[in-house]
């Protein structure tokens, strides 16, 4: 079946996106990336120590792997827009993970700075992706400046807590115009695959993953966990019912012969 | 003249480019941006 997903034009097999952070070495960072067939990583934009010899992340990366680099360690609208143009100075793809943080015990967005640092981005030409709490009316306002996705949190970064705000959610993605990708705090394969349930487009995990014992069997868990929830809500899931309907027939049966 | 780059300050000869410049500190230009006075050269590490 042909179900891609689709971001200011561009078409993605995978509705799994990952991120490139936390894990204990190049190589498995790698092999989690393969397993998860995602096909867009997300990146940090980092200054070059210049007294110390480093390797790059893009030569441990398998082909075909869009970057998707981010605004990490951005605590102002102007800090998230210097970064995003240093990302763009440097080669880097002009789509941009757009995360303004300036809390630093619960990782929580500024909603205010991530819509002005959108809109001035959006105007520079960039393809803005906003980390946001799930909030459908800063939704609204991020799309009428021309943001192509929004990603609300599931739940803080890193706690593992899965889908604590899903009713919001539900409702952003009721009223979407562009793609929701959940992002943050997905711990399990469940939660990325009830996520996809409600209708999220896409859903990031990156600590799930990395810090798994095995993190390549985990980003194929979440790989099977996201095409699972995705299959489901195109299959249309039944209504919930608050008693019982019985699966046999009650007519005719053995029992009561 | 001194150029600042990622916090060390070189001296640059007058007809010095930046290609030039970050040439000679093993760096490629295509990471550099202009910052004031400075240059600051980035690239990807990785995130979430």
């Amino acid at each position: 079946m042909h179900d891609p997903l689709v971001i200011a034009g561009r078409e993605f097999r995978s509705r799994l996106i990952t991120g490139t952070g936390k894990y204990a070495s190049s190589e498995a960072m790698r092999a989690a990336v393969v397993a998860s067939g995602c096909e867009l990583v997300t990146v940090a934009v980092g200054r070059i120590d210049l007294d110390t010899v480093e390797e790059s992340i893009t030569d441990h990366l398998p082909a075909g792997i869009t970057l998707l680099p981010n605004t990490a360690g951005s605590a102002t609208a102007g800090e998230a827009v210097r970064i995003a143009r240093l990302a763009r100075a440097g080669g880097l793809p002009d789509w941009i993970k757009l995360e303004v943080i300036p809390d630093p015990r619960w990782l929580l967005p500024d909603p205010v700075a991530t819509l002005a640092a959108a809109e001035q981005l959006v105007s520079e030409g960039f393809t803005v992706l906003p980390y946001v709490l799930p909030d459908p009316v800063l939704q609204r306002r991020l799309e009428a400046v021309g943001c192509a996705a929004v990603m609300p949190l599931a739940s803080p970064i890193g706690s593992g807590r899965g889908l604590k705000l899903r009713h919001t959610i539900e409702i952003m993605v009721e009223q979407a115009e562009v793609p929701v990708v959940v992002d943050a705090g997905l711990g399990a394969p469940s939660h990325a695959a009830e996520s996809m349930e409600l209708g999220a487009d896409a859903v990031l995990v990156n600590t799930a993953i990395a810090r798994a014992e095995d993190p390549a069997a985990m980003a194929q868990a979440f790989r099977l966990g996201v095409e699972a929830g995705r299959t489901a809500r195109l299959a249309g899931l039944i209504e919930e019912h608050e008693t019982a309907e019985p699966s046999s027939p009650l007519g005719g049966l053995a029992a009561r012969a | 003249m001194n150029v600042t780059v990622n916090g060390r300050t070189r001296e640059a000869a007058a007809d010095e480019t930046v290609q030039t410049l970050l040439e000679g500190l093993g760096l490629t230009a295509q990471y550099a941006l202009e910052d004031g006075d400075a240059l600051v050269v980035a690239r990807p590490v990785a995130g979430g």
